[in-house]
């Protein structure tokens, strides 16, 4: 396929989890009106930080007094699995040089990373072009949904009411199960689970994520192979 | 010009930049590891372990409702293998749970 199709194609199967993230920014744009975050900084968190669960921070610190190192130190927190998702994408950017992957890697957000993965599981493409597509999919839709939000502010104030508040569990949940490999996969779930949920518990902000993404992984990684993975691709 | 947009907008630029560093700083990683063996069935256990992460930790504080939602989410997933169709029966089950509740 050529770098177009992908694009393209990428774009296309990117809009299901796109449009459930439209969703989550309606949230995100109801909430930054309600804290008096203009339009314009709502646009520009879109562009240029384009990581909904970060915004969603900052934009509830927001104020005179926000704690300018704290903020940022937690949002960093909250995106250091953006260092374990990339390093995850590794083989579908095999055939590009770091420096010129880079321009594509602004584009990696938590819903089209797992459609990426997903797509390459079943037939080889060239990713950044697919990751691309499905990012610009994602701006659109994010867009559209935080400037929605911003402007409905009255209206979906409430997200309780109309289940919105539980999208993102629910787009989550479904992409896990969707990614699931079979046996291989049971032990790293187990435990991701587990110690995510504890985590949640113990540790502030959003270190759940890494410590439970991280120790699911591990968990694969020191337990015997017995499977022999049945899911290489090309000269992986 | 008003002070919370100064400081949103330092916050915005530093936090961006670290955004941009996980995600380059990953790509450059994954090259120093190697391709075969423990690192790579880490590398390959990793998206999954990271779903898992990202969504579980939500449920409990859904309560019951979460719970049966969730539960929906996951067999309507395994039957369709559409995250959209599978998202929308979680939110449409959580609102009519949380109805009846």
């Amino acid at each position: 396929m050529s770098k177009r199709d992908d694009y393209l194609k990428g774009y296309a199967k990117a809009i299901p989890v796109a449009i459930s993230a439209a969703a989550y920014g309606l949230a995100i744009g109801a909430t930054a009106a309600g804290r008096g975050v203009g339009l314009g900084m709502l646009i520009a968190q879109d562009l240029v930080l384009f990581a909904g669960a970060a915004q969603f921070v900052i934009i509830d610190q927001w104020g005179e007094s926000m704690a300018i190192g704290a903020v940022v130190a937690a949002v960093a927190a909250l995106n250091l699995r953006y260092l374990l998702m990339t390093a995850a994408l590794r083989p579908l950017f095999t055939s590009r040089s770091l420096v010129r992957s880079a321009p594509f890697l602004h584009f990696v957000a938590d819903e089209n990373w797992a459609v990426a993965i997903a797509e390459f599981r079943n037939r080889p493409m060239t990713g950044p072009w697919f990751v691309l597509g499905g990012g610009c999919a994602m701006v659109t839709f994010w867009l559209a949904g935080t400037i929605a939000g911003h402007q409905l502010a009255a209206v979906v104030l409430d997200p309780a009411r109309y289940g919105i508040d539980f999208v993102f569990t629910a787009v989550f949940t479904a992409l896990a199960v969707g990614a699931f490999r079979g046996r291989s996969d049971v032990l790293p779930y187990a435990v991701a689970l587990v110690v995510a949920v504890l985590s949640r518990q113990v540790l502030p902000g959003s270190w759940y994520i890494v410590t439970g993404g991280f120790c699911g992984a591990l968990a694969a990684a020191l337990a015997p192979d017995r499977t022999a993975t049945k899911r290489e691709h090309g000269g992986g | 010009m008003d002070s919370a947009v100064v400081s949103g907008t330092i916050v915005l630029v530093l936090a961006s930049g670290a955004t941009y560093g996980w995600r380059l700083g990953g790509l450059a990683l994954a090259d120093r590891l190697p391709q075969t063996g423990r690192a790579r069935r880490f590398l390959d256990a990793l998206p999954g372990s990271l779903l898992v992460s990202l969504a579980a930790p939500e449920l409990p504080a859904f309560g019951v409702p979460g719970a049966l939602a969730g539960l929906a989410v996951v067999v309507s997933m395994k039957l369709s293998r559409s995250t959209l169709l599978a998202a929308t029966v979680g939110v449409a089950s959580i609102v009519g749970l949380r109805a009846l509740a």
